[in-house]
């Protein structure tokens, strides 16, 4: 393992690698930085660029951009009370405090610190952990594959924001519009209506870039009347000091921790992570009541938290082939692009792609760390650009991004039908995010349910006869029962406060 | 009472109902493979999404009820479509269409600063940057990493 590691770090600052690195970073990092930007849509977004690139530069790259769209997100909301991810929510609580308090270099740093903390020791446990869970998973066979989508499935749950039914509603929608093409097993067409570019199946692209950088555009376009200029506030240039890198430290490290573990579970992204990293950080202070005053502690929580998820995401997709949170279901497409087929075999027949991310990785957050730290005056221009010129730029390369996969302009009528859909939806409080889970882990559950059929001899005995296969069940179904819990509790909650 | 909440599940059912008929209407395979065929996972899911909607209706029934015992007044939904969300829609369609016909540069430049003519934008620094953004995309896909742009008919 190690001389893979040390392979990969020597691709990661390789002249053909850093450079993309280094760009993805950034441009994370100046995506996340704009409100209403997200990490999942600056990745699909970017994604076209990556056709034309070799699997280890492409990958590297969008991890890279996923790194910095987390930890730009906070900038925002330090500066404007405005996260520009939802993952920086929690960020707002403290950095914004600090920043209206002339502090804001100040409270940048701790977020860009805190953020490479977690970051980092995500990576770590990433690569300690993952090898391990991949070689376990070669056992698996379809029966485990087929529970291991349904457990997969289980996700649209937690990810549906406010009402689980219209999340279900979106997650069917997405699992029929996967059946569309020849069926895998015995390649009946369905819902082709005699149109050949149908025949091979919705590619999973254009449905991605569709839903999360189409649709963006137009919610950001109808926006754009109420548009404001936005002006930064003043401060001063004094960053953070060793008192305050000693005062965060542990908190940093816990919440690190903590939030790899939550991003390893599937459903559960960055801006969960924040808040209960902020939550416990805040039960554990001794002065709990500096909290939400810009305590040092509450911000490096956040945004250690928020980071942490970075590398705990990708656990469950490299390892299993499952995407945990929207923003690792558009880096599966980028595996598929690639031709690549995430899951346990990619390990093996793979290993110079996965350990080449694993470092880029490394370094990808002390980029993050270095561009975070000398960058802030460069950042705080950053969001006053005007939003109205950065539509026709997602327009655009959403286009010629659907277009660029297969040279089709059925593709981009794909993605366009589909960022219609997914902006119509919004309004409705329709999830998008459920709609690409599903048609990614959709194939997945029916070619293994029906190969299992096979296995079985028509029996569904290996539902409860095999044991990974029956703990993926169970796990599924707590899932599912968690969640509705913890949805109705918040309910409550809301209910009790109003 | 006929609102979004209702007339969008309404939509949806009446959808499923045709892919259900499609589903029945799928050929048959030359082989019988197991318990479970082909038309099995769509008709499960049609089901389900019929089922979902109809919660929906119920759960958007109810709360009405609920409200109008209480003598709550519920908030105002923001229109499905304004007028700047139909200029993004046939922007986009548009666009789509334009580089179909004459490739990717020239509806892009074409497509950008009508974008900005539109929105009265006079600073000549938003057209440098539009007509920059457009060459660099071009030259990146075409001469960086050599991805096909869309070309023009006569090309």
């Amino acid at each position: 393992m190690f001389d893979y590691l040390l392979t990969g770090l020597s691709t990661a600052v390789s002249l053909e690698v850093f450079p993309v690195l280094f760009f993805g970073v950034l441009g994370g990092i100046i995506l996340g930085a704009l409100p209403g930007l997200t990490a999942t849509m600056g990745v699909a977004i970017l994604l076209p660029f990556t056709f034309g690139m070799s699997a280890t530069p492409a990958l590297v790259m969008l991890i890279g951009v996923y790194i910095g769209g987390i930890y730009g997100g906070s900038i925002s909301a330090i500066l404007l009370k405005t996260p520009g991810t939802p993952a920086s929510a929690a960020s707002v609580l403290d950095g914004h405090t600090m920043a209206l308090n002339g502090q804001a270099a100040r409270a940048l740093s701790i977020a860009a610190v805190a953020s490479f903390i977690g970051g980092l020791l995500s990576t770590v446990v990433l690569i300690a952990v993952a090898p391990k869970l991949a070689t376990f998973a070669l056992r698996f066979n379809a029966p485990e594959y087929f529970a291991l989508a349904l457990f997969g499935l289980t996700i649209i749950a937690s990810v549906s924001a406010k009402n689980i039914v219209k999340g279900l509603l979106a997650g069917t929608i997405g699992l029929l519009v996967c059946t569309v093409g020849l069926d895998p097993i015995s390649s009946v067409p369905r819902f082709t209506f005699g149109i050949m570019d149908l025949y091979s199946g919705i590619n999973v692209i254009p449905v991605l870039i569709g839903l999360f950088a189409l649709s963006e555009g137009l919610n950001q376009l109808e926006k754009i009347a109420s548009e404001k200029l936005v002006k930064p506030p003043k401060f001063d240039r004094k960053l953070l000091s060793k008192a305050d890198i000693k005062e965060m430290l542990p908190t940093a490290i816990k919440s690190g921790l903590m939030g790899t573990t939550i991003g390893s579970i599937p459903g559960a992204g960055a801006d969960i992570s924040a808040f209960v990293c902020y939550n416990e950080a805040k039960r554990s202070a001794p002065n709990p009541e500096e909290f939400g005053n810009g305590s040092v502690r509450g911000l490096a929580a956040a945004e250690a938290g928020n980071n942490g998820v970075t590398g705990g995401s990708l656990v469950p997709l490299l390892t299993l082939g499952v995407p945990g949170d929207a923003v690792s279901a558009v880096l599966l497409g980028a595996l598929i692009v690639q031709g690549l087929t995430p899951g346990p075999l990619l390990f093996a027949q793979n290993p110079e792609v996965v350990y080449g991310v694993f470092s880029s990785m490394l370094v990808a957050n002390l980029i993050m760390l270095a561009v975070g730290l000398f960058g802030i005056r460069f950042f705080c221009r950053i969001i006053e650009v005007p939003k109205i010129i950065m539509i026709p730029m997602i327009i655009f390369l959403s286009i010629i991004g659907a277009y660029a996969i297969n040279n089709s302009m059925f593709d981009v009528g794909i993605a366009i039908g589909f960022g219609i859909a997914g902006f119509i939806f919004n309004k409705l409080d329709i999830p998008s995010s459920p709609i690409l889970l599903a048609v990614i882990l959709g194939p997945m559950a029916e070619t293994n349910l029906r190969k299992s059929l096979l296995m079985y001899e028509g029996s569904w005995s290996f539902l409860y006869e095999r044991p990974i296969a029956l703990a993926f069940i169970v796990l599924a179904v707590f899932s599912v029962y968690s969640t509705m819990k913890m949805k109705k509790k918040q309910a409550q909650k809301e209910a009790s406060s109003e | 009472m006929l609102n979004r909440n209702i007339i969008f599940p309404s939509i949806i059912i009446f959808l499923s109902a045709i892919a259900f008929a499609l589903v029945t209407q799928f050929d048959q395979p030359r082989y019988q493979d197991a318990s479970v065929d082909a038309t099995f996972f769509p008709m499960v899911i049609v089901i389900a999404q019929i089922v979902l909607c109809l919660i929906l209706i119920i759960q958007h029934i109810n709360k009405k009820k609920n409200e109008e015992a209480n003598n709550v007044q519920s908030s105002k939904e923001e229109p499905l479509i304004s007028k700047m969300s139909l200029f993004g829609l046939g922007y986009l369609i548009g666009y789509a269409l334009l580089i179909s016909v004459i490739g990717y540069l020239y509806a892009s430049l074409f497509a950008f600063i009508l974008y900005l003519a539109y929105f009265k934008i006079k600073k000549p620094l938003y057209y440098i940057v539009a007509v920059t953004f457009v060459l660099i995309v071009y030259y990146l896909f075409g001469e960086v990493f050599y991805i096909s742009l869309p070309q023009a008919i006569w090309s």
